[in-house]
């Protein structure tokens, strides 16, 4: 009952890190909800084994992360209705800006959401958790599961591509 | 090293991750190459934009999805354990009834005897420790004449295996084969459709040996009239097929010692038509085992089994009784081609306590029935 309401402090510190990580890596609100529900029921499943020696937000990325390769593999959620941020059923944004602020804002998560999903899976994750979440390098690594090395290749290779991607977007956004 | 162009180095270079002095070397080329620079721009673009993206909220069901699916799944784990339990509450069970059938099966003997009729002696155990009405004789050959508390205890003895009617003593008539022990007339001692089932399964016929002996046994039968009990029985025998199958080499052991006693329906003439008892020639410890647990069921005794010398030996069983007369070894007399088994037929009251008498004697090739008075 302790572990049990330990755990449900933690789904509520962690949740929303932890889904905007999945809709990041994803671009898809429900597939998001389904990754973050099954990270923390990973976690709560082996939560005897974590030891603490990393930051808890690292081991949560790190299931979560396996969480969406897993289903890149599986194609499980392939059935999943795909919503977008457009759609109206679901109110993803927890503020709430003026109509100009919102639809620019919005226009620009498509955009860019759209340019991450176009790179591959591997070099998505580590953008995403360098320049969306903020993670060191290190970080990173571990998360992942990978060399520093190829976390830098892999960045830089991310960057460059992602850049080419979203310049268009930029020069309409710059006039 | 390269720096023109070389995207990881810029990309290090932005995030500050370069050596100092190879970020120097990147400030002096960024200074002087427009195409890197325009890279590295645009990289840091890209970057703040990635950056500057507002951090989505999880939906607020998203808690309580967590928090239930935790549930579900424990729920889960227990339904993927439930064939598993299932398989093994199943084999406990199965383990528990095997370990309790024997016991169970000794029971049920014990009351379909109390069925029966309840009221009579306790079964008698003979001075040898042989669980028969007669007792444990060594195969010496010398007479010993029945005392008459033995007789006394034989009239009014009781003995479940002796209650089948003519029919079923018809039916083990036409399945006995024709060997020198005497054709029994009225004496079934075992259920004798149990006997003809199992003979058939191993296949023990000798049909035209046994057509002569049928009309004796159908002449001098008497009607015990116990068809009530037989079905008792056959309710029993239904509940207990592995004691029937137990009871196999009973019956094959006459016809087994038929090839080493060819000789002796001659000088049964005389005890077919008076009717005589259907001995059992056991040479094996094998049947003898399982004629000494069913003396020991049907008496409810627990007598320990006697250490026989089967090379040297074999034993003698002829019922304790069959309907209303009963059977008595008085005596076995060794001869040089054979055993002679004395008998005395007596009616009784009640059924003996166990379905047999059983007589040790030395190992002969015949054995011959005497009715003595």
């Amino acid at each position: 009952m302790e572990k049990k309401a330990l755990f449900e402090g933690i789904v509520r510190e962690e949740k929303d890190k932890v889904f905007n990580l999945a809709y990041r890596l994803c671009g898809d609100f429900h597939q998001a909800h389904d990754i973050t529900q099954e990270t923390f029921m990973r976690a709560y499943g082996s939560f005897e084994r974590f030891e603490g020696r990393s930051q808890l937000f690292t081991y949560l990325y790190r299931i979560a992360c396996n969480v969406w390769k897993n289903s890149l593999r599986k194609k499980s959620f392939s059935s999943f209705t795909s919503y977008r941020l457009d759609d109206r059923e679901i109110d993803p944004p927890a503020r709430e800006p003026s109509p100009y602020e919102s639809m620019r804002s919005e226009d620009r998560c498509r955009m860019v959401q759209k340019c991450l999903d176009s790179l591959p899976a591997r070099e998505r994750a580590i953008i995403v958790l360098r320049d969306i979440e903020g993670r060191t390098y290190e970080e990173i690594a571990s998360i992942l599961g990978c060399r520093l090395g190829t976390v830098k290749s892999r960045l830089a290779r991310a960057r460059k591509s992602l850049s080419e991607k979203v310049l268009p977007f930029m020069e309409v956004a710059g006039k | 090293m390269k720096i023109h162009e070389n995207c990881e180095i810029l990309s290090l270079y932005i995030d500050g991750r370069l050596d100092p002095s190879l970020k120097k070397e990147v400030d002096v080329h960024l200074l002087s190459c427009a195409e890197c620079r325009e890279i590295t721009d645009r990289m840091k673009a890209a970057g703040k934009m990635l950056s500057s993206l507002e951090p989505l909220t999880a939906p607020p069901c998203l808690e309580k999805d967590v928090m239930d699916s935790l549930e579900s799944r424990r729920s889960f784990s227990f339904i993927r354990m439930a064939p598993a339990a299932a398989l093994f509450m199943l084999l406990v069970i199965l383990v528990s009834y095997s370990l309790i059938l024997p016991g169970k099966r000794n029971e049920k003997l014990t009351s379909g005897q109390n069925l029966l009729e309840n009221e009579g002696t306790p079964p008698a155990v003979s001075g040898d420790g042989l669980p028969g009405a007669g007792s444990l004789k060594a195969p010496e050959g010398t007479s010993a004449k029945a005392t008459t508390e033995e007789e006394e205890r034989l009239v009014s003895g009781r003995n479940l295996m002796a209650r089948i009617d003519n029919d079923d003593i018809k039916a083990e008539l036409k399945d006995r084969p024709a060997d020198r022990v005497p054709a029994a007339s009225s004496a079934p001692a075992l259920k004798v459709e149990e006997m003809k089932r199992c003979e058939t399964e191993q296949g023990v016929r000798e049909p035209e040996e046994r057509v002569g002996m049928d009309a004796a046994g159908k002449k001098e039968r008497p009607d015990t009239g116990a068809s009530s009990t037989r079905e008792k029985m056959g309710d029993m025998k239904v509940e207990n097929r592995e004691s029937e199958e137990r009871m196999l080499p009973y019956i094959s052991s006459p016809s087994k010692s038929k090839a080493a006693l060819p000789e002796a329906e001659p000088a049964l003439a005389g005890t077919k038509e008076s009717g005589s008892p259907s001995p059992l020639v056991i040479s094996n410890r094998k049947d003898f085992t399982m004629l000494w647990n069913l003396q020991n069921a049907s008496g409810g005794l627990t007598c320990k089994l006697p250490d026989i010398d089967f090379n040297r030996q074999m034993v003698i069983a002829i019922p304790s009784n069959a309907g209303k007369t009963g059977y008595y070894i008085v005596d076995t007399v060794e001869k040089e081609d054979g055993i002679v088994v004395q008998y005395r037929e007596m009616p009784i009251r009640d059924p003996a306590p166990t379905p047999y008498q059983i007589r040790v004697v030395n190992r002969k090739p015949g054995v011959e029935l005497q009715k003595v008075e």
